[in-house]
């Protein structure tokens, strides 16, 4: 929120992903594409060797609901 | 009585359909039948009435229903709890998340599943800052964390990936930009820039750093600006 204040008044340009346009409106403000690199890339991630079965089990549902690009 | 026989009565209950009720437990209609007769002759009085043109619960199924419901749910709680206990899923998962913007549109379904699959366990999910994160992260105060990608620490494990999306850069409405209705990385790299996920803080991150456009080298922020050099 503090970021989009900052862009609403002019001071800077925030680069974010385009779900930011509906999850993050915000007045004075708009999203405009970037082009030239690849999309952002999100995704689960814990520390080596502190692994637990309920990590496990929390990655593989997260696996089987996200659905991989264009499909 | 039989669990077995309970689930059959129960699904009959609800379905009003012989030929559904075996769809679902994949049983023979005449099957359903015949574990109603037995379940019947066990209690000694009728608890369905069947007409040529509707199946409908007798008073006495009706009371037979409601007070089977509730002790057939409890039994299946208990057994869940039982199979989640001897798979050691139990307890808190504390999840990292610190935008709804990383986690996506599947984390809230993610974590209702997880939760449903295993009902001996729930996700607590708190909000760090982006830097602090993978500290917590590295003390064991929280477990998966949903972060940017690249990561570049060798010391974590990089799961599954929860959003993959095109970038933008939100800048003040009305502002012009030389090149019109669509921005390019080099016309937004002179710009004076906050961090956002698409140019998140080192450690957790180090997105924009660690894939510029090939043949620039990063310089990294300084201040809000950022500044990249050939």
């Amino acid at each position: 929120m503090e970021a989009l204040t900052l862009v609403a008044r002019g001071a800077v340009v925030h680069p974010t992903v385009a779900s930011a346009a509906v999850y993050m409106p915000f007045p004075g403000v708009t999203y405009v594409p970037l082009r030239g690199l690849p999309p952002a890339r999100s995704a689960l991630v814990w520390r080596a060797g502190a692994e637990t079965r309920a990590i496990h089990a929390f990655a593989r549902v997260a696996r089987e609901t996200v659905r991989p690009p264009g499909g | 009585m039989e669990v077995r026989e309970t689930k059959v009565f129960l699904v009959l209950a609800e379905e009003l359909h012989f030929g559904r009720v075996g769809e679902r437990l994949r049983l023979s209609p005449t099957r359903v039948s015949q574990t109603l007769q037995a379940m019947e002759r066990r209690i000694g009085g009728r608890l369905v009435d069947r007409t040529s043109r509707r199946v409908r619960l007798t008073p006495l199924g009706e009371r037979l229903r409601d007070g089977l419901l509730p002790v057939h749910d409890e039994l299946n709680r208990v057994v869940e709890e039982a199979r989640s206990a001897a798979g050691g899923v139990t307890g808190e998962l504390r999840l990292g998340l610190y935008s709804q913007l990383v986690g996506g549109p599947a984390i809230a379904e993610i974590i209702r599943l997880y939760e449903e699959r295993h009902p001996g366990s729930r996700v607590a999910v708190r909000d760090p800052s982006v830097t602090r994160g993978l500290e917590e992260l590295r003390r064991g105060d929280l477990e998966p964390v949903a972060s940017w990608l690249p990561l570049g620490c060798p010391d974590m494990v990089v799961g599954p990936v929860l959003t993959c999306e095109d970038r933008v850069l939100a800048v003040r409405a009305g502002h012009r930009w030389p090149c019109g209705g669509m921005l390019t990385w080099r016309i937004w790299r002179t710009a004076p820039s906050s961090r956002g996920p698409a140019f998140p803080h080192r450690p957790v991150t180090c997105s924009f750093p660690a894939s510029p456009p090939p043949g620039t080298r990063s310089r990294g922020a300084v201040g809000r600006t950022t500044r990249w050099r050939r």
